[in-house]
This record gives C-alpha cells, sequence and structure tokens, in this order.
C-alpha cells in the first residue's frame, strides 16, 4: 500500500509553508515570514528542516544592494506535499465514513 | 521520505491540517502582484514583434525589432526572479484559462495583422495591430495577477 504521509511536511509550520511554495515557483524569505506570520528564526529552522530533507531549494541574491533569499519546493518536494495531502484527504475522508 | 510506522492524525486532525493548508495559500493571496513595469515592458516588446513580423518581408529592420523583442523576452523572465513572489500565471491553474485566452487573442492579432497587410499593404495595420497588442497586455497582465489572486483567496 502506497504510504504518502510525511512526518517532516506534516509538522504545522512546515506544513504552512509548503502550501505556499506548492503555489508558487519561488517565494522571497519575507513574503513567507509575513503571509504566515512567523518571526525570522523559526521560519530560519523550518525552512533549513526541509532543505535538509530535500524539499526545497534556497536561493540568494541581491537587490538594491540588499541580499534576499528565495525559497522554492523542488520536484521531490511537491512530490511529497502532493503525497501527503493525499494521505490527509484519506485521513479526512475516513472520517466521514465512521459518522451515523 | 515516508513513514509508514509512525502515528497516523485522526480524521479530525488531518481535517484541521487540510484546513490550515487552504489558510496558508489564502494568506499568499495578498502578494500575489507582478511588478509594476512588467506588463508595459512585455506589452512594448510584444508591440515591437508584431511591428517586425509584418513588415519582416519588406524592410530590414523588421528583423531588428523581433531580434529586441528577443532580447526582452529573455530579459524579463531573469527581472522577474529578483521580485519577492515568482509565479507562473500562464501555468498555475488559478489563471491559466485567462492566459491562454490572452495568447490566443495575441496569435489572432498577429495573424489578421499579417494577412491584413499582405493583402492591402497598408503600414499604419501594423501599427494598429501593434497599439492592440500592447493594450491586450495592459489589460489582460493585470487580469491574470487578479484571476490568480482571487483563485487563492477561494482556495478551499
Amino acid at each position: 500500500m502506497s504510504d504518502g504521509f510525511n512526518d517532516i511536511i506534516h509538522v504545522p509550520t512546515r506544513l504552512r509553508i509548503c502550501s505556499i511554495l506548492a503555489e508558487v515557483g519561488e517565494a522571497e524569505f519575507g513574503v513567507l515570514r509575513d503571509a504566515l506570520d512567523l518571526s525570522d528564526s523559526v521560519l530560519s529552522k523550518h525552512v533549513k528542516v526541509l532543505e535538509q530533507a530535500g524539499f526545497v531549494t534556497v536561493r540568494k541574491g541581491s537587490v538594491n544592494g540588499r541580499t534576499r533569499t528565495w525559497v522554492a519546493l523542488n520536484k521531490a518536494g511537491q512530490k511529497a506535499f502532493k503525497a501527503h495531502i493525499e494521505e490527509l484527504r484519506k485521513l479526512a475522508a475516513t472520517g466521514d465514513l465512521l459518522k451515523p | 521520505m515516508t513513514n509508514p510506522q509512525g502515528a497516523r492524525p485522526s480524521a479530525e486532525e488531518a481535517r484541521q491540517a487540510l484546513e490550515s493548508v487552504t489558510l496558508s495559500k489564502q494568506a499568499l493571496a495578498p502578494y500575489v502582484r507582478s511588478p509594476s513595469w512588467l506588463y508595459p515592458a512585455q506589452g512594448v516588446g510584444m508591440g515591437l514583434f508584431v511591428i517586425g513580423l509584418v513588415f519582416s518581408k519588406d524592410t530590414g529592420w523588421a528583423m531588428a525589432l523581433i531580434a529586441v523583442s528577443g532580447v526582452l523576452f529573455s530579459v524579463l523572465p531573469m527581472l522577474q526572479t529578483r521580485g519577492r513572489l515568482v509565479v507562473d500565471v500562464y501555468t498555475h491553474p488559478g489563471s491559466r484559462g485567462l492566459s491562454w485566452l490572452y495568447v490566443a487573442a495575441f496569435l489572432l492579432i498577429c495573424v489578421v495583422a499579417v494577412v491584413l497587410y499582405s493583402t492591402y499593404s497598408r503600414a499604419w495595420i501594423a501599427y494598429v495591430a501593434a497599439v492592440l497588442v500592447v493594450v491586450l497586455t495592459l489589460v489582460t497582465g493585470p487580469a491574470m495577477d487578479a484571476r490568480l489572486a482571487r483563485a487563492l483567496r477561494n482556495a478551499g
């Protein structure tokens, strides 16, 4: 039986980060921080975990002399996120089946 | 990385997790906005392309216009990657329908302009087509952004 549940992605903050990244090509660190209302350090920590898991790619660049960081969900990340969402849907549906 | 042995969330927890996914998508909506220079620059590039295409059999400088538009179309995506959010409105399901209409309208204008010019040989046909393409881009571009933002806001 295939199982798309992913412990790394399922952590609430990381699930929210992946939800945003799944919709865009790349998101600047500040956009993720503001949209998800997270602190720099918390976001940094979770992005690092996702990067170490091989799910996101981090790119640094300079805009008007200021260093910026962009984060993108790579192919492995997209696949894992999609599979995880499918698994969550299945789990949520089992609850509906059990209802009288 | 899957973990078949790990504890699974209950149906309620899974539902809450899916709800947080939806809320996160909705939170992204206010940030979906292309840089203000993007669609004017793209419109100018497409306008130059149309003029170059229509006059391509008559004049040498027409090919130069096509080359300039080619350079513009190569540079614009690179400049876009410096933006805060890099979204492809042409492939995202939320705006894909409108973007196909936009591309189809652009192609239609190109074909009609080329056919009309080859029939009547009036230079203004190329310039009118170019203006139409610029207007089309200035109207449809922001509309695609808005469509995408709306799709995210209504995600569920």
